[in-house]
């Protein structure tokens, strides 16, 4: 009888979560089909869409006058098809490494931001952008610096770590401190630095999708593809490790080996796409705390549902930040500091962990 | 997507091989003769009006080479921006878009015709006092925050953006835009800066076939820019006056390479916090009295103190900055403050394309006695009404100096 | 030749013109001067303000083309039209055999190729011994007519 119960509930909470994994890339479909009607050209739902055809269709699709002449196909396919592609995909690999890290430091609060790994990112940034000085050059200065630096970072909590000892709190402890080194950093920069300079660095480190291209998209698509199945592949450990180490070295975890792999793929990740994007805060916060909440913490289902949540926020906060103000484009990242605000209050109302 | 992209290659191949050919250029050897012109106009008006059956060009191909015959003597036109980008023409450029708003004052000074722009900054839009024909073309944002939907929709044929400042979101715009548009031509201008002032106002004459204008500006510019600078050059350096500039922040002054040391130097002071590496340093109040600059200028219209210039009727606000200053404590034992030689500037005259105004204001104040025939206000009225066409009463609006 | 850059000769050539017909000029115009030689009229067409641009004339019916000082390579006559091409010329002569009476009746339109402009060319009057038929400009006016020419002489010759 308790068996039977126990399948029945299992059954049903596996049912809830299939469920919730398919509403959500149902929601993030239309929210995309959404998105890419949105901007400041003055094309109509449809016009978008035949642009869309006309792109991949091109000898097949009759464009009218008013579309060749306003270059419709070319904002559409030039700017913001790879753009709402790229919000996914940002907004995914951003979910999954935060889930990523708040798995393996077992605290709900663990971030790239907390982890110091954004505040590196723009240190980078601003000494490109301000010295103009990096390991590439011409428009890849900024980007570069921005990766070369966010990878430092998370070698550095992975070495600090080891030195202490692979606990959680000492990679907490050591991303706290990193955070404000390359914070400070920063602010030496932007005193340093000429007006025009700092309103550069500023801009940068308000997060934006602006910067998005194909070749971007592939290249961050490319680091997903290979980072993320592997993750998917090891779950499990993940659920391990969340039990403690000690529980998950009795289960035959290798722990050490284990948290060093996740916490550079979780890197790894962040770091490829805020290099292009700037810092964009909270999605690796909230995501997975709402699916969290939605549908329990097995991380077999938690790391693509919590990914999938993460694209619909970041696209829903990009489609948000481009219509709010009309004839103005609110940086992305602002648009979701300010809805993780709501979430915030509402996890204090709460006063409940996740 | 691959389909789409052998198709924009396709385009991009046939586009180059046109673009490359000069209109109208009959034997295609790159030069547009006159027999060359003189047969194409014949050729376009039997067709149209003679009844001809003739090849004709067509209205645009012809309207390109007659500019191009002006111009670009028949022509194609290499040029080089200020960032040392080079471009060559085998069009005029008819529709230009502008991130950068010095640059489209620049244009108005050598005559640029208002339709021949189609988009502009933000800030451009934000001032309809001073950019009145401008205010319905399209809103492209700023360099760092650009709106590209808005500047791809426009289908210009060049934009501008700026050429020292910003590099990364200039080249960020320029690779953004290529993406959605590839027959877009990108000029880098900066034109506020004093050593490239002079070239920029002559190439961009050139390439928009306003040479005329161009020189006429030149002529207006070189006699204002000259006139300071040949009493500056018989002054010397042991003699020069000690000047303290405040920017429009408390005790923040400017220092080496910065705008305003610049022209500090232009006009024959010595800025005593000349040899700070940082842009805008904080000071100690305390060094600006051991060094006793003989002029203090402190430069409103941003940060701190946003008011003046020619949206702002009201002389008080720079009334209570020059007493405040004034009564810094200690301070007023300065022989600046005891000589009363502490003068407020705006920076729409300092700042920007119009800095030779204030260069002048700044040579009048620090030796009154070698400038006495010196008229910055004239100079200043007479760039407005003859090169920005402007019809902006000086007397009665706008507020640039005080004490003038 | 920059019809813009007034030399002292031109100014002097243009006020003539101007004084003998009273005739206002604008920034880009084209006129016509129809005076009669011989068995035929001459045509002078005076271009202001148009350095590169194009004009069809239209000859009366009656009236054969005989030459023209124009260059060849710049002039297309087809179906009773002359077609010249401006680049930089300030008159066009061009004579044709026909009646006296056709003198007022000559059409043409003109193009500006670098503004874009377009409109007709203007009859400003006529000339001509024998002819008592077209109106000649009232001596009256003349005062008028010299202190207009001088105006816009100087107005141009201190650049627009």
């Amino acid at each position: 009888m308790m068996a039977e119960t126990g399948k029945q509930e299992y059954t049903r909470l596996t049912e809830k979560r299939v469920l919730f994994i398919v509403g959500l890339i149902l929601i993030l479909i239309a929210l995309a089909g959404v998105a890419v009607t949105l901007g400041s050209a003055n094309l109509s739902v449809a016009d978008s869409y035949l642009a869309i055809l006309a792109g991949l269709f091109p000898d097949a699709v009759d464009l009218p006058d008013r579309m060749i002449e306003s270059n419709a196909v070319g904002i559409v396919w030039g700017w913001r098809l790879h753009r709402v592609l790229f919000g996914i995909a940002a907004g995914f690999g951003l979910a999954i490494a935060g889930t990523v890290m708040q798995g393996v430091l077992r605290n709900p609060l663990a971030s790239p931001f907390t982890l110091g790994i954004a505040s590196a990112a723009s240190c980078g940034a601003s000494i490109a952008i301000v010295l103009g000085a990096g390991i590439l050059s011409g428009s890849l200065l900024v980007i570069g610096n921005a990766f070369l630096f966010a990878m430092l970072a998370a070698a550095a909590i992975y070495g600090m770590a080891r030195l202490r000892g692979m606990g959680s709190e000492a990679m907490i402890l050591a991303g706290i401190a990193l955070m404000y080194l390359f914070s400070a950093i920063t602010s030496l920069l932007q005193y340093l630095g000429t007006a025009a300079k700092v309103q550069e660095v500023v801009f940068w480190m308000f997060g934006s999708l602006d910067k998005s291209s194909w070749p971007k998209l592939g290249i961050v698509a490319i680091v997903i593809v290979a980072v993320i199945p592997p993750l998917l592949w090891r779950a499990w450990d993940l659920n391990a490790l969340a039990e403690g180490d000690e529980v998950a070295a009795s289960l035959g975890v290798p722990v050490e080996r284990s948290m060093a792999g996740f916490m550079l793929a979780a890197s790894l990740v962040t770091a490829v796409i805020i290099c292009f994007t700037g810092t964009i805060g909270f999605i690796g916060l909230v995501a997975p705390h709402i699916t969290r909440m939605a549908i329990g913490t097995d991380h077999r289902t938690l790391l693509p549902a919590s990914g999938l949540v993460g694209a619909v926020l970041l696209l829903g906060a990009d489609c948000l930040a481009r219509t709010l103000i009309p004839g103005a484009i609110i940086p992305v990242g602002i648009m979701t500091a300010f809805l993780g605000i709501p979430f915030f209050l509402y996890l204090f109302m709460r006063g409940r962990d996740a | 997507m691959t389909r789409r992209l052998i198709l924009l290659a396709c385009s991009l191949c046939l586009l180059a091989g046109m673009a490359m050919a000069i209109p109208c250029d009959g034997d295609g050897d790159g030069t547009l003769t006159s027999s060359e012109l003189a047969a194409a106009i014949l050729d376009s008006l039997d067709a149209r009006q003679m009844g001809g059956a003739v090849e004709a060009p067509s209205p645009g191909d012809l309207r390109d080479a007659a500019f191009i015959y002006e111009h670009w003597d028949g022509r194609a036109l290499t040029i080089t921006d200020t960032s040392g980008q080079t471009t060559t023409l085998t069009r005029p450029i008819r529709r230009i878009a502008l991130f950068n708003s010095d640059s489209l004052e620049m244009l108005r000074s050598i005559g640029i015709e208002p339709d021949r722009i189609v988009g502009v900054s933000k800030y451009v839009l934000e001032d309809p006092i001073f950019y009145p024909e401008y205010q319905g073309k399209a809103n492209l944002g700023s360099v760092w925050s650009p709106d590209y939907e808005q500047a791809a929709g426009i289908r210009p044929d060049a934009v501008f953006l700026y050429a020292s400042i910003s590099q990364s979101s200039c080249d960020e715009i320029e690779d953004t835009l290529s993406a959605i548009d590839p027959d877009i031509r990108f000029f880098r201008f900066d034109s506020f800066r004093p050593t490239v002032y002079a070239d920029e106002v002559r190439t961009l004459g050139l390439l928009l076939g306003k040479r005329e204008g161009a020189d006429r500006f030149l002529a207006f510019y070189g006699d204002a820019i000259g006139s300071v600078a040949g009493v500056v050059d018989t002054i010397p350096v042991n003699d020069r006056i000690p000047v303290y500039l405040e920017n429009w922040n408390d005790y923040k002054s400017a220092g080496k390479g910065s705008g305003y040391d610049e022209k500090i130097e232009l006009a024959g002071g010595m800025n005593i916090f000349g040899d700070n590496p940082v842009e805008y340093p904080a000071i100690d109040p305390e060094a600006v009295i051991s060094k006793n600059p003989g002029v203090i200028v402190k430069i409103v219209g941003a940060g701190e103190t946003t008011f003046g210039g020619y949206g702002d009727d009201d002389i008080s606000s720079f009334e209570r900055v020059h007493r405040a200053i004034s009564d810094r404590p200690v301070w007023n034992q300065m022989r600046a403050i005891r000589d009363g030689r502490v003068h407020i500037i705006h920076t729409d005259v300092i700042g920007g394309p119009e800095y030779f105004i204030g260069t002048a204001y700044f040579a009048k104040w620090f030796y009154p006695d070698r400038f006495p025939d010196l008229d910055p206000r004239a100079v200043h009225r007479q760039y407005l009404e003859e090169f920005q066409r402007l019809d902006y009463d000086l007397d009665e609006h706008g507020t640039f100096v005080y004490p003038a | 030749m920059n019809p813009s850059v007034m030399t002292p000769r031109r100014s002097v050539t243009l006020c003539i013109l101007i004084v003998l017909l009273a005739a206002p000029v604008t920034a880009a115009n084209i006129e016509r001067f129809v005076t009669s030689s011989g068995d035929g009229l001459d045509v002078t067409l005076v271009v202001t303000g148009i350095p590169v641009g194009g004009i069809v004339e239209t000859l009366p019916d009656g009236c054969v083309w005989k030459e023209t000082d124009h260059p060849a390579d710049r002039t297309r006559l087809s179906g009773g039209k002359a077609a010249f091409a401006v680049i930089g010329e300030e008159t066009i002569r061009y004579r044709v055999q026909g009646p006296q009476e056709a003198a007022g009746v000559f059409t043409g339109t003109w193009e500006d190729l670098l503004t874009g402009e377009s409109g007709t060319v203007g009859a400003a009057g006529t000339h001509g011994p024998e002819s008592s038929k077209t109106p000649v400009e009232a001596p009256g006016f003349l005062s008028v007519a010299v202190l207009a020419a001088l105006a816009v002489a100087y107005r141009r010759r201190c650049g627009r």
